[in-house]
Order: structure tokens, then C-alpha cells, then sequence
């Protein structure tokens, strides 16, 4: 017959019916049976109490690490992509105003202490001048100067390889939308077309946050905002920038900035955002374009339709694109503005050629 | 009369009564001037009535960033007049008016605030008191206080030398000097330093006049391990006086 007793103290010093949270020093676990003869338990530890021996720490320990690293690297770079160049000088200036604020603040309520000690009389509380005011609205000069700056700086990186204005070019919302109505002369898809091109563009221009009457000239926008500032404002914003980088010399994002606001954008980089703003999405001849005309040249519509000037009007078009959208041709843009970059725009629906009648009405 | 020769030179007197008679004349001296210079000055006003005073005030304040500095000043004169409720057990119940402010004090005979019933105790003013008995001419008087500096609390000193007392108008001359113990550090360096003088009118029981000039300095800089830069640098100056313009009954 099989004899069950309880576990003697001490006698299995690590683990075996031994708590290690007690170092091993023979404190029973409670309700384990073992066998009298043999020492042995009846039935195995469960699976957790064995993750919790002490040999097994080190196995465990990454486990944390990884959970912080995976927690905390979206919320750092999601800081980060929030963050700009200008960020970490910006702050420092901030943190110094506050600093300043708040001694000065401390400091002038202790002079007010010492400024009447006759106890029959009233300190005296006439207006405080405050000198610093001045530089405090000069440095939101800078800060505003420095979110513009680094609004250009990010726009002529993301935008200045004028890749974005290629991909731009060869898509074709429009004609992709009334490939289903091609069939139907009286739903004037091939009018419609190209004003659904015109609006998909300019609506995914206003998602990048790109405005084109004031990012056309990126080199004129950070130009614009520099003659915002004096002579003297430049010189102390240099100043502070010095003051920054001698502070804090492996900082490469300031240096980057400040080598930004003193040498300003290259031409190839303006050139590229404004190819973007250019760039029309009926444009180009890609495969995609080939396969709509392939898909168009079986359409019993002609294409030698003329452009309905009631579609073309101002009340035909959303509000928020303005009137220069129905000039100029389907809502495209006027012809004041800048040449476009993305390369001879080709009716892809005109099976005729350039020397037929233009239907889509893009210049 | 008798006179004794000592080494050819004719003297008056017993030997050793010159000597005597030095030592008593500097004894009365001492006592004479004891006697008259020493007074003890405390604040005794009159009950119902009211006390007009005139203060001034010039401030002054600059602030500079590396080259470029910017300076404002301006001034003001206010008069305040002081009426006086009471006396309660040795403290006087003053009511105080500067154009529609108003607030009430309870002040002592040594110059100290026992109460302020219409102002909060932590921004009320560092006082000057008058020390308790008679006050030597060159005597310095110190009063310290702790002012309320956010949580912490900053040391701070009066100190009074009672410089002549004028019997012919009862008017004593007292010099001041204010210190305040700011903490310093080699980022922020900061100081204020008062200077004034001011009169006690005996008669009127109160001070009559008084101008003292309070400087104030921070230095602000920026400091990463082993390096220093100077940022901003703050310098302002208070003159602040008072003048008793008269004492009515009313």
C-alpha cells in the first residue's frame, strides 16, 4: 500500500516540495504529496511553478525588454515623425524663457518685499516695465520662422526627388471612375473625366498638405518668411544658434537646420515640389494610359465630343476648387501658372491623334 | 598757592592730578553724551488723526541679449493717507487709503505689523522696527525675515544705523541697507542690494521721510558639462520715497 506523508523540511533544499522564495532552506509546499519511499512527487509541478524556478530567470528576463522595446519604439517614433528639425532648438529656447519667466516672476515678488518698509505706508504699485517682452515677441518670431522653415525643409525632402509628381502623372482616377459609362454618350463620361482627374489630384495635394499657390515656390516661401525678420533679429537668432550648437555640438539636427536657414534650398529640390504641384493625373502615356485607350477605342462614343460649357462652369464644379477650374479647359489649371512639369499631356481617349478634335478639353 | 617743579617745568596740582583729571573729563564726556545722544524712538501716532504722505517711485529695468539691450523706465507718485482708528493695547489701529485701495494694518510701536486683516500675510512687506530702549548714534539695528519664495524661503535682512539724532527738530537720521540671500549658482547668478536713508520724526511719532534705492541683477546662463555660455543678463533699479505732507485732525 502506498504511504503518503507530507515533505520533511529540508531535506529537498531546491525545489522538490522546498519553496525557493524562501531560499531553498526546506519550507514545505503546501499540498504536494510525495512518496514516502521514493521522495518523489505524485504528480508534476504545474508548468508555471516550474517557469518560476530561479534557474529559469534568465531565460525570462528578455521577455520584458522585448514588451518595453515593442511599446515604446511606435510611441518614439511616432514623436519623432512629429517632431521637426527645428524641434530640439525650439525647446531650448522655451525651456530658457520659462526658466527666465519664472525667476523673474520669484525675484520681482521679493523686490516688492523690500520695496516699502515703513509699515504705515503702501508699497508702491505703479505699472512694472518689462523690457523682455521684447525679446519674448522676438523669439515667437523666430518660432514661427522656424515652423516655416522646417514645413519647407519637409516638404522639399518628401516631395523635392520629384518622384511623387511621376506617380502623379501616370494615374488616371477619372477615366478609371467612368470606364463603366463609356458605353452611354448621353452620361458624358469622357467630359466628366477630367474633372474627377482634377479633383482626385487636387484632393490628394490637400491630404499631403500641399497648398500650390503657396508651396509652387518653395524657395520663395522660405525666402518670404526670412525678410519677416530684421537685421537684428538674424543676427540674434545666429546668436542663439551658436550659443545652441556650442551647448550641444553632436546635435546634427540643429546643425542641420542652421546649415538650412544660411545656404537655403537647392534649385533641384524646388523644381521637384513644383513639378509635384504641376503634375496633371490625365498626363502621360504609361501602360495604365495604354490600356485605358485600348479599353476607349472599343467605346462607341466618338471622340471628337465636344466639351459641354455647362460642365465647364463654375456652378458644374465643387466649390472648394475655385473658379480656375472651369478655365483653361476641364478644370485644369490656368495658363498664368507655372509650366507644367510632368511632360506633354497626351488625350489617351482621342483616337484621332492630335490633329482630331479634342474631347477632353486638357490643354 | 602751592606748585611743585618736576625736571625745571611748573605744574599745578598734586603728581598724578593731571592724569586724574584727564580720565574724569573723558568720563563726563561720555556720560554727557550718553545722556543727550541716546533716545529711544518708537512710533507713537495720535488717535483720530490722519497722516497724508507722498510717495515716489523710479523704476528702472534692462535687459540684454549678447550685444542688443532694451531699457525701460517709468515713475509715479501716489499719495496715501493714513488714518488713525485707535490704539489698543499698545498697537495702533491704522486705516490706509491710496485712492480706492484700502486696507487696515495693526501696527506696533517698534514699526512691526501685528495684523493685516485686508492682505495677504505672505506678500506683505519686509518692515523695518525700531530696536526697543535707547539707540546709540553708529548702533546698527538688524531685523531679518524669511520672505516666501515659492516653497522655499529666502533670508533677509534690515539692517539700521541711527547716524545723528537732531534735538533742535526732533528729527533722528537713519541709514538703511537691505540685503536679500538669494541662492546663486554658476547658471543663474542673481542679487538684490537696498540702500537708503530715512528720518524719524519724534514729534510726530512716526517716519517722516525716507529714500532708499533697491538694485536687483540676474545673469542667466546656459551651462553642458564643460561649457558656458551667457544668455540673457536683467539689471533694474527701484528708488523708492516717502515724505510726510502733513497731520490733520479731522
Amino acid at each position: 500500500m502506498t504511504e503518503y506523508r507530507s515533505p520533511e523540511p529540508g531535506r529537498f533544499p531546491h525545489g522538490h516540495g522546498s519553496d525557493f522564495r524562501n531560499g531553498g532552506q526546506g519550507r514545505p509546499t503546501p499540498g504536494r504529496a510525495i512518496h514516502r519511499a521514493t521522495g518523489a512527487h505524485l504528480w508534476p509541478e504545474r508548468r508555471t511553478q516550474r517557469w518560476l524556478h530561479p534557474g529559469n530567470g534568465l531565460r525570462l528576463a528578455p521577455i520584458p525588454v522585448i514588451l518595453a522595446i515593442l511599446v515604446l519604439l511606435p510611441v518614439r517614433l511616432a514623436a519623432q515623425a512629429a517632431d521637426g528639425i527645428h524641434t530640439p532648438f525650439s525647446i531650448w529656447l522655451m525651456n530658457n524663457e520659462s526658466r527666465v519667466l519664472g525667476q523673474l516672476a520669484a525675484d520681482r515678488r521679493l523686490l516688492d518685499a523690500m520695496s516699502m518698509g515703513n509699515g504705515m505706508l503702501l508699497a508702491p504699485r505703479p505699472p512694472w516695465p518689462k523690457p523682455e517682452n521684447r525679446f519674448w515677441r522676438m523669439h515667437l518670431k523666430f518660432f514661427a520662422y522656424l515652423t516655416e522653415a522646417n514645413e519647407v525643409y519637409r516638404l522639399a525632402r518628401q516631395f523635392g526627388s520629384g518622384d511623387l509628381a511621376k506617380v502623379i502623372s501616370s494615374v488616371h482616377p477619372g477615366e478609371w471612375a467612368t470606364l463603366g459609362c463609356r458605353g452611354f454618350p448621353t452620361l458624358r463620361a469622357r467630359e466628366i473625366a477630367p474633372f474627377l482627374n482634377d479633383v482626385c489630384g487636387k484632393a490628394y495635394l490637400a491630404v499631403l498638405g500641399l497648398d500650390q499657390s503657396r508651396d509652387r515656390d518653395l524657395a520663395g516661401r522660405l525666402d518670404r518668411a526670412t525678410r519677416k525678420l530684421t537685421d537684428t533679429e538674424r543676427r540674434l537668432l545666429n546668436n542663439y544658434f551658436g550659443n545652441f550648437l556650442a551647448l550641444y555640438p553632436t546635435n546634427r539636427t540643429t546643425r542641420r537646420l542652421h546649415a538650412f536657414l544660411q545656404t537655403g534650398l537647392s534649385k533641384q529640390f524646388v523644381q521637384g515640389v513644383a513639378s509635384l504641384l504641376m503634375a496633371k493625373p490625365a498626363g502621360g502615356a504609361d501602360d495604365s494610359g495604354g490600356l485605358l485607350a485600348d479599353l476607349a477605342s472599343t467605346a462607341d462614343e466618338a471622340a471628337s465630343t465636344t466639351v459641354d460649357p455647362a460642365l465647364l462652369g463654375p456652378d458644374a464644379v465643387p466649390a472648394d476648387l475655385g473658379t480656375d477650374t472651369g478655365t483653361g479647359g476641364g478644370g485644369q489649371g490656368t495658363a498664368s501658372e507655372a509650366p507644367e512639369a510632368g511632360g506633354p499631356q497626351i488625350d489617351i481617349f482621342n483616337v484621332l491623334g492630335p490633329d482630331g478634335e479634342t474631347g477632353t478639353g486638357t490643354p | 598757592m602751592r606748585y611743585w617743579h618736576d625736571h625745571g617745568r611748573k605744574r599745578w596740582g598734586p603728581p598724578g592730578s593731571r592724569l586724574l583729571a584727564v580720565l574724569t573729563g573723558v568720563w563726563l564726556v561720555l556720560v554727557g553724551v550718553r545722556g543727550v545722544a541716546a533716545i529711544p524712538l518708537a512710533f507713537r501716532l495720535k488717535p483720530g488723526s490722519t497722516y497724508a504722505f507722498e510717495v515716489t517711485s523710479r523704476l528702472s529695468s534692462e535687459f540684454s541679449v549678447f550685444e542688443n539691450r532694451h531699457q525701460m523706465s517709468t515713475a509715479a507718485t501716489g499719495t496715501i493717507s493714513i488714518k488713525v482708528l485707535g490704539a489698543r493695547q499698545g498697537v495702533f489701529i491704522i486705516d490706509l487709503w491710496e485712492g480706492e485701495n484700502h486696507t487696515r494694518r495693526f501696527l506696533k510701536p517698534d514699526g512691526s505689523v501685528a495684523g493685516a486683516p485686508g492682505e495677504e500675510a505672505t506678500r506683505l512687506p519686509f518692515f523695518w522696527t525700531l530696536p526697543a530702549g535707547d539707540w546709540q548714534p553708529g548702533q546698527k539695528h538688524r531685523v531679518t525675515k524669511g520672505l516666501a519664495n515659492g516653497r522655499e524661503t529666502i533670508p533677509a535682512a534690515w539692517d539700521l544705523t541711527l547716524r545723528e539724532f537732531d534735538a533742535a527738530s526732533g528729527r533722528a537720521r537713519i541709514e538703511v541697507a537691505g540685503t536679500v540671500a538669494l541662492p546663486a549658482n554658476k547658471q543663474v547668478q542673481r542679487s538684490i542690494e537696498a540702500k537708503g536713508t530715512i528720518f524719524f520724526n519724534v514729534r510726530e511719532g512716526c517716519f517722516d521721510q525716507g529714500e532708499w534705492t533697491l538694485t536687483y541683477q540676474l545673469a542667466y546662463a546656459n551651462k553642458e558639462i564643460a561649457v558656458q555660455r551667457d544668455l540673457w543678463k536683467v539689471q533694474e533699479t527701484r528708488v523708492v520715497g516717502f515724505r510726510l505732507k502733513g497731520v490733520t485732525n479731522d
